[in-house]
């Protein structure tokens, strides 16, 4: 048997590799800083916000501004909570926002079904319309809008607003959940209906479990755009009970001017707090990856 | 297990037919194969066996019922997919029980039939995966397990091998046919590859453009084509062919090329001919005609030898061993016996 003999290479750098990880770092240097600077454009306004809520009236206004509390409170937040009508505009934004939203998606799913599967002339035509919809200002269907429920003497309704919000809610979904819908194939639904299923059976327990990614996607994009939405809102309703959220930080911006500034921003607080926790719930829900394994990839 | 009998089906797409008039009756338990090259319809076909596909006119049955409008949940049949189809939400024992579970069969039912098919097909310890953790012979092997746990009287195979690696698909076909023999379900399995077609069958319907161009045993089908597209379909490597006349008992091509004649062509009376001769039916013989060799294969087991003959190539398959080289100038003796003679207007066989 020959001797084999192993001996460690030594590594020699030139001065080009070295000057080639120098130029690397210095990208990835670059990078971070543009990163840490949009982040800073986006979180700054953010954490003024919380910061604010939690400072007493005399803190607010001081020369120079502080960004924390010196003497953190949380007489914003129960003043919030005792002596406005704030719990009950979050209850009417959560119904409206939630229902419509709901609804949105539901159509929305059998409609985009529909228009994958089944040939029919207008099916294009019918999705793109529905996008043009989507892309008009909001204000040239407020005010049709605002007609049609006055005639119907349901300006201040609730049920009226979450309908008028199906003209976001609806498009959105649309177009969210028609790739989801596309991409799984149909051997899928044809193997459960050979399988034993109606093609109904087939759309719950196979096409739905499969989209079901889009389906949370289009629900919470649908749910935060609602739950901002001010136009409709300030339209349709006048009447200080059925209020939404962002309806009801702009009257108190409007009724109490920046007289009551940690009251707005504890508000603008409070009504982030559900947008968070539903982005996180997504976010799980979101995962991808489900789909794989169905068919030969 | 069932009977099928497809009567004058055709199929159109709007005003485009795809399925012209087919009829062919399938016997209990037999294993039929649709084999033909992409776009002769015999997907269409078993999708429309399947009720996937509307039918345009005609009707088929199965175990005598006309089942043209029944929907495919009650035809009493199961399908394996080209592209597997396996449900990736569900786990491989979900997956299999799917249609029991649809029937409400009882728990323990369930998982008697899962545990027999997942057995047969050795699957046991994958029962608790995913589809993609899985491999493709293993998500193949679920798919014929659903199919399995159905104890449906037809199976239906639409083209089940074609996305495995070519050492698996010879496992799977053998394993495919072992299920067969066991189970003795009526099979129609569909196919582009005439191999599959050939080790497989009980009887081969061989398709073009719609139609059938022949239906058979694979052997009558190897031993006497009724067409020339099915004897160059059926048999690898492909016949050969030549075009030319018959004169005087002989076979002559356009180049003068003088090829023996088998007896039925004695007696044609004349028109161009096509003659066909399979590669393993040449010896190396000095009685033979002119050849010369341009490329030799060998794969262990045979010898391809590619030669021109009269300003054609032409393929030849020997299984002993020849020592040749490219640019030899040899003579190839086809066997007359095994030669076959077609129509070269309309590719009928003579």
């Amino acid at each position: 048997m020959t001797a084999m003999t192993r001996e460690m290479p030594v590594l020699v750098v030139s001065a080009r590799a070295r000057r080639a990880a120098m130029k690397k770092r210095f990208e990835k240097l670059l990078f971070l800083l543009a990163a840490l600077t949009v982040l800073m454009i986006v979180l700054l306004p953010l954490l003024w916000m919380v910061a604010s809520s939690f400072k007493p009236n005399v803190e607010l206004f001081q020369r120079p501004p502080k960004i924390f509390a010196q003497a953190p409170t949380l007489e914003h937040y129960v003043e919030l909570w005792e002596f406005t009508s704030f719990p009950l505009y979050f209850l009417n934004t959560f119904l409206v926002a939630g229902i419509s939203c709901l609804a949105g998606v539901v159509i929305s799913l059998f409609t985009v079904y529909a228009i994958t599967r089944f040939e029919f002339i207008a099916a294009r035509a019918f999705a793109f319309g529905v996008l043009f919809i989507y892309m008009l200002p909001p204000i040239l269907l407020a005010l049709p809008f605002f007609r049609i429920w006055y005639n119907l003497n349901m300006l201040n309704s609730l049920w009226a607003l979450g309908i008028t919000y199906l003209t976001i809610t609806l498009p959105f979904s649309l177009w969210i959940l028609r790739p989801y819908i596309e991409a799984i194939p149909r051997a899928l639904e044809e193997a459960a209906m050979i399988d034993g299923c109606t093609r109904f059976q087939a759309f719950r327990k196979v096409i739905v479990p499969q989209a079901w990614p889009g389906i949370v996607a289009s629900f919470v994009f649908t749910f935060v755009v609602v739950w901002n939405e001010l136009l409709y809102s300030l339209v349709l309703i006048s009447d200080e009970t059925k209020r939404t959220v962002s309806l009801g930080i702009a009257s108190l911006i409007l009724e109490t001017s920046v007289y009551s500034w940690g009251l707005v921003n504890a508000a603008g607080v409070v009504a982030t707090v559900p947008v968070l926790f539903l982005f996180a719930f997504a976010a799980r829900q979101m995962a991808s990856g489900i789909g794989a394994g169905a068919v030969k990839g | 297990m069932a009977t099928i009998d497809i009567k004058a089906i055709w199929k159109a797409y709007g005003t485009h037919p795809v399925i012209f008039g087919i009829d062919f009756a399938i016997p209990d338990g037999a294993f039929v194969v649709l084999v033909g090259p992409s776009g002769c319809g015999k997907s269409t076909l078993l999708r429309m066996i399947a009720g996937l596909e509307d039918i345009s006119s005609g009707e088929i049955l199965i175990d005598d019922k006309i089942v043209n409008d029944m929907p495919p949940k009650d035809r009493d049949i199961a399908m394996v997919f080209q592209n597997y189809a396996l449900y990736p939400h569900l786990t491989v024992k979900e997956n299999m029980a799917f249609s029991l579970r649809l029937r409400k069969e009882k728990r323990a039912t369930v998982d008697e039939r899962v545990n027999r098919a997942a057995e047969i097909l050795g699957l046991m310890p994958l029962l608790d995966r995913y589809p993609k953790a899985l491999s493709g012979g293993q998500r193949q092997r679920v798919a014929m397990g659903r199919a399995i746990v159905r104890d449906a009287s037809v199976f239906l195979f639409d083209e089940p091998l074609s996305n495995l690696d070519a050492k698996l698909r010879v496992q799977m076909r053998t394993e495919l046919k072992a299920l067969h023999q066991r189970l003795k379900t009526t099979t129609v399995y569909v196919t582009h590859d005439q191999i599959e077609a050939m080790t497989m069958a009980d009887i081969i319907v061989v398709m073009q453009e719609g139609v059938i161009m022949q239906l058979g045993t694979p052997l009558e089908l190897y031993d006497k084509p009724a067409n020339r597209f099915v004897a160059g379909f059926i048999g690898s490597p492909a016949m050969n062919f030549f075009e030319g006349g018959i004169q005087a008992g002989i076979f002559v091509t356009e180049g003068g090329l003088r090829l023996p004649l088998p007896v039925a062509g004695e007696a044609y009376p004349g028109g161009s001919v096509t003659y066909g001769i399979r590669p393993e039916h040449f010896t190396v013989d000095a009685a033979g005609v002119p050849a010369r060799v341009l490329v030799i294969e060998p794969t262990g087991s045979e010898t391809q030898i590619l030669a021109e003959i009269g300003g054609q190539e032409v393929l030849a398959v020997f299984r002993e061993r020849h020592a040749l080289n490219p640019g030899d100038e040899i003579r190839l003796l086809p066997d007359t016996e095994q030669a076959h003679l077609f129509n070269s207007k309309d590719g009928e066989r003579i």
